[in-house]
């Protein structure tokens, strides 16, 4: 693709004779906040470090604004902001030090520039505390803010939402969605928290065992999985299973069924001939969850 | 490459290990001018005489043995002379301390030879009268500071010592023709020096320039001996130290005085640079790849557009630099402590004594400038624990074992070199890196510890291993995947 921010193709990494990844893809387009999530041990964080060159390459490549990362290192990492694990800071300096000292790295990074980013992270009132004395939260904010404070074309966030109160969750997707959309910043987020990606992820790449399942928009996804899927509220689910044909009893008072929307009606008909009382029906939204359960079968999240 | 290296030193001043050490050291440097300032070198307040069980002992000895009988003769004398040189020093005990050096050194002797001739069983009646003039005037030397009467007269009998000495020699078989060369050269020597103390006039008082003349002579005296003990590099070492000393009584210039601030900074600097400086570049090359290793941080490093041999180079260069930097700052605060303990005059006036081995001769410089030698002699060898250091961090990751191992090096070399000097068998030794790590060894044209040992080799061995240990530490940082905290 012509537009491809971040393009890895056929991705080996082999430690020992354990393979890590196998013939692993992907792309990041310019716009794109690609969510990529797996199950522990799928092989996220590795890939990550693959791409930003933090581990060898067995065999495959990385470009990233079309610079390969194994022959043109500084060139393809320059426009690059990244979180890796954990956002990597100096304890015992300020977090305005912090930012200072990765400033100095860059050539387009001044005064302005840093204090301009403390504002888009929230830090201003902190910023000049050491930061062994920040929270969490606070530790997470200012790797966002060193990982955007050189202008990068692409963001690497590896589980970036860990630690954040809702209300700090918020503002990271919000300021995601801006970067992404404003500045054409393309995102790569690794996550487990499905239900935050999918409310401003626009790709989704799924990954598994150390090889990709899965890559698609939301939309898409979610439309795969085929039918719908009703949520009845009654009074008597074990009767009402035995009249309704695939109906599963959710708990006490709520039973489930897949069915064309048509059949409805019907449904509603012979619970009623039954003498069940019906107090709700609703369609369930499929949840990225239940949609990657159902790519990756089943397997345990997190 | 500026800005990594900028950061670095950043680092490492922010954290709290590099002031305490800095702090350390000038709590060291004012221990050290308060102890030199206020506290005398009256070494000699001797102790033992006011313990008079030694006297007692002697006593009790002498008792015991019988002048008359031959076997029993030496140590009858021995102890009699002991005995008296305890009364003397008792005498002279609330003296100035020179006497009491003078008495040690020379009274024994006058002493013995009155004994050994009042004892015998001839009883030359001639000696024995030189002998008591000989003591009288010492003892009139003490009381009257009558010291070149006394001189005048010990001259004379050196001369005349060296006069039969030589004339012995000119009969001189082959078995004791190099024992009499000796002793003609020891002869010449006490002529010497005692021509010299009447010469300039020195008194036996303690001064610079009495002090001047003892260590001359008695280093000379022991250059001569060619004791089969000593080993040569020892040697070298006091005979550069008399050769000094006689630049001193030359220019007549005080080079041994140890009150002063020169003396002091030179003195406390030599520690400085031996230990301190040492400690510091060691911990700073042990921890500062292996550190942001364990804690993380080198992850955030390493996704910057910078090669990684670029960033290894850096912390490197970081070491030494922050090494250099914290000399500079220990040595001007050295040099206003010291200035305001003693005077800031001393450093223009006080110089140190060097002796060059190359020339053969003795000169003195500013003490600053002896300083700075030192320094960057001293450089090449810091740099070296440095490189063995961050050579084990790098590979290990471990700083703990990264510290431990130049350390445990210095110990080593001990050894290497105890072996080095004792067995031919290992001679290979030499190619280790730890007998050639100190290049400052050479300095003023030394010559090594070890004939089979010089600069150009040594030069040679320390590059082999700089390039190797660094070579081997850029290829692992470069090679190394950044595993899962």
């Amino acid at each position: 693709m012509e537009n491809a921010v971040v393009e890895c193709n056929n991705l080996y990494k082999k430690i020992g004779k354990k393979t890590i990844l196998n013939n692993v893809s992907l792309q990041v387009c310019k716009g794109d906040i690609v969510g990529f999530i797996g199950p522990n041990g799928a092989g996220k964080t590795t890939t990550i470090k693959l791409i930003t060159g933090l581990q060898k390459i067995t065999s495959g490549t990385v470009k990233i604004n079309n610079y390969d990362i194994q022959k043109d290192f500084t060139k393809a990492i320059e426009k690059v902001g990244a979180i890796v694990e954990s956002p990597d800071l100096y304890m015992y300096l300020s977090g305005y030090d912090n930012l200072k000292m990765i400033a100095k790295l860059y050539n387009n990074v001044n005064k302005s520039r840093i204090d301009e980013v403390v504002k888009i992270v929230g830090l201003e009132n902190r910023i000049n505390d050491k930061v062994s004395k920040y929270s969490l939260g606070m530790r997470q904010r200012l790797g966002i803010a060193q990982a955007i404070l050189h202008k990068p074309n692409i963001l690497i966030l590896d589980e970036p939402n860990n630690g954040l109160d809702p209300e700090g969750i918020k503002e990271v997707r919000e300021l995601l969605i801006k970067l992404a959309r404003e500045e054409g910043m393309a995102v790569l987020i690794s996550s487990h928290n499905l239900s935050e990606l999918e409310t401003f992820c626009n790709k989704v790449i799924i990954i598994q065992n150390g090889e990709i399942v899965e890559t698609s928009t939301i939309k898409d996804l979610k439309a795969d999985i085929k039918g719908n899927s009703y949520i009845i509220e009654l009074n008597d689910t074990k009767k009402a299973i035995k009249i309704i044909k695939n109906a599963k009893i959710i708990n006490k008072e709520n039973i489930q069924i897949e069915c064309e929307k048509n059949d409805i009606p019907i449904i509603i008909k012979k619970l009623v001939e039954a003498d069940i009382n019906i107090y709700r029906l609703e369609e369930e939204k499929i949840s990225l969850e239940s949609a990657f359960l159902k790519k990756t079968g089943g397997n345990k999240i997190g | 490459m500026v800005n990594l290296i900028g950061n670095e030193i950043k680092k490492i001043y922010s954290r709290w290990p590099i002031k305490i050490i800095i702090l350390i050291a000038v709590i060291l440097m004012i221990v050290d001018a308060i102890m030199i300032k206020y506290y005398n070198d009256d070494i000699y307040q001797s102790t033992y005489y006011e313990d008079t069980s030694m006297r007692e002992f002697y006593e009790n000895e002498l008792k015991t043995l019988n002048p008359e009988n031959e076997s029993e003769r030496e140590a009858y004398i021995a102890d009699k002379t002991t005995l008296e040189l305890l009364d003397l020093e008792n005498e002279y005990r609330n003296e100035e301390s020179w006497k009491f050096e003078c008495i040690t050194k020379n009274a024994y002797q006058l002493i013995y030879n009155i004994n050994s001739i009042k004892f015998s069983p001839e009883k030359n009646k001639k000696e024995l009268e030189q002998a008591e003039k000989l003591y009288k005037n010492f003892l009139n030397m003490l009381k009257n500071n009558e010291w070149e009467q006394y001189t005048r007269e010990m001259l004379d009998v050196a001369k005349e010592e060296l006069k039969t000495s030589k004339e012995q020699l000119e009969n001189a078989t082959e078995l004791n023709k190099k024992e009499l060369e000796k002793t003609v050269e020891y002869n010449e020597l006490q002529v010497e020096v005692l021509q010299l103390r009447l010469n300039k006039k020195i008194p036996y008082d303690g001064s610079f320039m009495d002090e001047a003349l003892n260590i001359y002579s008695s280093g000379m005296q022991t250059v001569l001996q060619d004791n089969e003990n000593i080993p040569q590099s020892a040697l070298n070492e006091v005979r550069a130290d008399a050769m000094i000393a006689k630049y001193a009584l030359d220019t007549e210039k005080d080079l041994f005085n140890h009150k002063n601030a020169s003396q002091t900074y030179k003195n406390y600097m030599d520690v400085v640079i031996e230990l301190i400086l040492s400690v510091i570049i060691i911990i700073i090359s042990a921890s500062i790849i292996s550190d942001e290793f364990n804690k993380g941080t080198i992850k955030q490093l390493l996704i910057r557009p910078y090669k990684r041999e670029q960033i290894w180079i850096a912390k490197f260069l970081t070491a030494i630099i922050v090494t250099v930097i914290s000399m500079l700052v220990i040595s001007l605060i050295a040099i206003v402590v010291f200035g305001l303990f003693f005077s800031f005059k001393d450093y223009a006036i006080y110089n140190i004594g060097v002796y060059d081995y190359n020339s053969g001769s003795a000169y003195c410089m500013n003490v600053f400038a002896y300083v700075g030698i030192i320094f960057i002699s001293k450089l090449p060898f810091l740099i070296m624990l440095a490189t063995i250091a961050i050579f084990i961090s790098t590979l290990l990751n471990n700083t703990a074992l990264a510290v431990a191992t130049p350390l445990i090096g210095t110990i080593a070399a001990e050894i290497i070199n105890a072996l080095l000097a004792s067995y031919k068998k290992f001679r290979f030794l030499k190619f280790f890196i730890t007998p050639n790590w100190d290049l400052s060894v050479y300095n003023f044209g030394k010559p090594a510890q070890f004939d089979f040992l010089n600069f150009r080799f040594s030069l040679i061995i320390y590059m082999l291993y700089f390039v190797m240990l660094i070579g081997l530490s850029i290829y692992r940082f470069k090679k190394e995947d950044i595993k899962n905290i």
